[in-house]
């Protein structure tokens, strides 16, 4: 890279003095607000905080799961207005860690792949089963293995090297997923606005069950296996199928593939549509203040100018019915239909994470220290409790 | 920095007053979307600031860290969320974008990078850190740093033609 480039970089960010202007909000008065309401929040006494969990509870029980069953086509997925106080207001000052939470799910495994590399685990296929990939550090990921944990065995399915051997680029493949429970795909990594091309592998025998050649410069998001072919998003958005790489589905324009099967998720202004592309349900739900993280088929939109009051929507599971949760941060995703996590002060040294799973209203404590990004290999079925020289525990998220 | 209420309040005030618009446009860099992405960035970077006002030696550096860990947190990564400016604003922002004629191309390169390349780059070619206070706000190494902006520029090279004609012979990648 020129140091044209690096001079013209310098020159181009500094003159952007000018394209942005001040702000219309009153961020001093927001900042204030903010801080108050979490000092607020911190403050509750562990009492009234499983009281209100206990009552949140006991309602949620009392009008059954909405998670029972699906909703019919074209149904409203959040089924109250939310306003007044919330539904569960979540405690990190008394969240009791995952392991006594949910035991049955921690899984330790050895820190190191039999070969001596380190690894991700990218999902749990079987009980003591796992599909990992090897890595190099930070998003630079290598081969592909079952592991069983048995008998500390490691069986390549995919060979980063043989798959791309040519590849100048950063790492031969990107991350891989988990689909379906019995697939592994990966994308290849090529150079600068070359092809490359999608694998997917049999978890049980490591045969191939697709290959799917991308256009120059397509960068995968997420994928899903949608009965015998390919679906994915990349970041331009829109769903693709494998029949035909090069464009979007019909009508997928504006959507994005959910984490969860063939769903695909549409955050409007006012609106957030939810589609599976492989049956063509649909749903919608209008969108709070801004919609906010959707992942699987639920949605966090905040209902407050200071995004700390939160409202859950989604379709068929637990969020299906619009509820309210007091946080202390916004920042949060959501695993399939079940699993929340908020992430309190992110980056700070109080920081905190919880675990939140919507049909029990149940809550337990997540370290910070992990990327869970990286270690989570972007199967967000598990995630990383801790790693040292000798072993890395897991959660395995299907197992609660 | 003063602890008297009143004084904190005062001080905080100033220093939004005064160094706002570079936090919204530090924040309009790093996060690659839209201004009022960028605002909620600084809105909640400006929350945690003012609860610590009075520990901060360096405000502007701590809000600016607080903004690149916010916008690379893993959970926002997966956050999908498509914020909106007002189409006004949108407009208008376009068209002084517009007026830095080639830079507007440069800059529009730099903003679809990927998150923490995107931030490596900012941090590197605007703030001008070094490797050690860019490792230190993405909470990785040095040589995390290094590769992090090697790819950035790798990327920007094929929106920026120019450096193929005046590439110096013998620049290592």
């Amino acid at each position: 890279v020129s140091i044209d480039l690096e001079h013209a970089l310098r020159r181009a960010l500094d003159a952007t003095d000018g394209v942005v202007r001040a702000s219309e909000r009153d961020l001093v008065a927001g900042a204030v607000r903010g801080h108050r309401r979490r000092r607020v929040v911190r403050a509750g006494v562990a009492g009234a905080a499983v009281l209100v969990v206990a009552i949140a509870a006991f309602a949620l029980f009392a009008v059954g799961r909405p998670g029972d069953a699906d909703q019919p086509t074209g149904t409203t997925p959040n089924g109250t207005t939310p306003t007044g106080a919330p539904d569960l207001s979540l405690d990190p000052a008394t969240a009791r860690p995952i392991e006594e939470v949910w035991p049955q799910a921690i899984r330790t495994l050895p820190a190191r792949l039999p070969n001596g590399q380190d690894y991700n685990v990218l999902g749990e296929v079987e009980a003591g089963t796992f599909v990992v990939q090897a890595k190099a550090g930070f998003e630079r990921y290598g081969s592909i293995y079952r592991y069983e944990a048995a008998d500390g065995t490691a069986v390549e399915l995919i060979d980063a090297q043989a798959l791309n051997p040519s590849t100048t680029a950063f790492a031969p493949i990107g991350r891989a997923r988990v689909l379906d429970g019995r697939y592994v795909a990966v994308q290849t990594l090529e150079g600068a606005g070359e092809p490359s091309l999608v694998e997917v592998v049999s978890v049980a025998d490591g045969s191939r069950v697709a290959r799917v050649d991308l256009p120059p410069g397509d960068e995968i998001i997420l994928m899903a296996w949608a009965g015998d072919h390919l679906l994915w998003t990349g970041g331009d958005g829109g769903v693709h199928s494998a029949a035909d790489p090069a464009s979007v589905i019909p009508g997928s324009e504006g959507f994005y593939l959910a984490g969860q099967g063939a769903w695909a998720i549409a955050n409007g202004d006012t609106t957030i549509t939810w589609w599976d592309v492989a049956t063509g349900e649909r749903h919608e739900a209008p969108a709070g203040r801004a919609p906010l993280p959707c992942f699987g088929r639920t949605c966090v939109t905040p209902v407050n100018d200071t995004m700390d009051l939160l409202r859950i929507v989604g379709v068929g599971g637990p969020g299906g019915t619009a509820r309210l949760v007091e946080s202390m941060n916004h920042s949060l995703t959501s695993r399939g239909d079940h699993f929340v996590v908020l992430d309190y002060g992110e980056g700070e040294p109080d920081a905190s994470r919880l675990l939140w799973d919507l049909s029990t209203n149940t809550y337990a404590g997540l370290p910070t220290e992990v990327d869970q990004m990286d270690a989570a290999g972007g199967g967000l079925d598990i995630l990383v409790l801790s790693v040292d020289s000798r072993s890395k525990v897991v959660v395995n998220l299907t197992a609660i | 920095m003063p602890d008297d209420g009143t004084n904190h309040d005062a001080a905080f005030t100033e220093f939004v007053q005064s160094r706002q618009v570079a936090l919204i446009r530090f924040a309009w860099l790093v996060a690659g979307g839209s201004r009022a992405q960028a605002e909620d960035l600084v809105q909640e970077a400006l929350t945690r600031l003012y609860g610590r006002w009075s520990r901060v030696d360096d405000p502007e550096a701590y809000a600016r860290t607080a903004i690149s860990r916010l916008n690379i947190s893993l959970w926002r990564k997966l956050r999908r969320e498509r914020l909106h400016d007002a189409p006004v604003e949108r407009a208008a922002i376009d068209e002084r974008l517009e007026a830095l004629g080639a830079d507007a191309v440069l800059v529009r390169a730099v903003r679809t990078l990927p998150a923490r390349q995107r931030l490596a780059v900012v941090l590197r070619y605007w703030c001008d850190y070094d490797d050690a206070r860019i490792a230190e706000t993405l909470g990785c190494t040095k040589a995390t740093v290094r590769s992090t902006v090697r790819r950035a520029l790798l990327r920007l090279r094929e929106t920026w033609p120019q450096s193929t004609q005046h590439s110096m012979t013998g620049s290592p990648l």
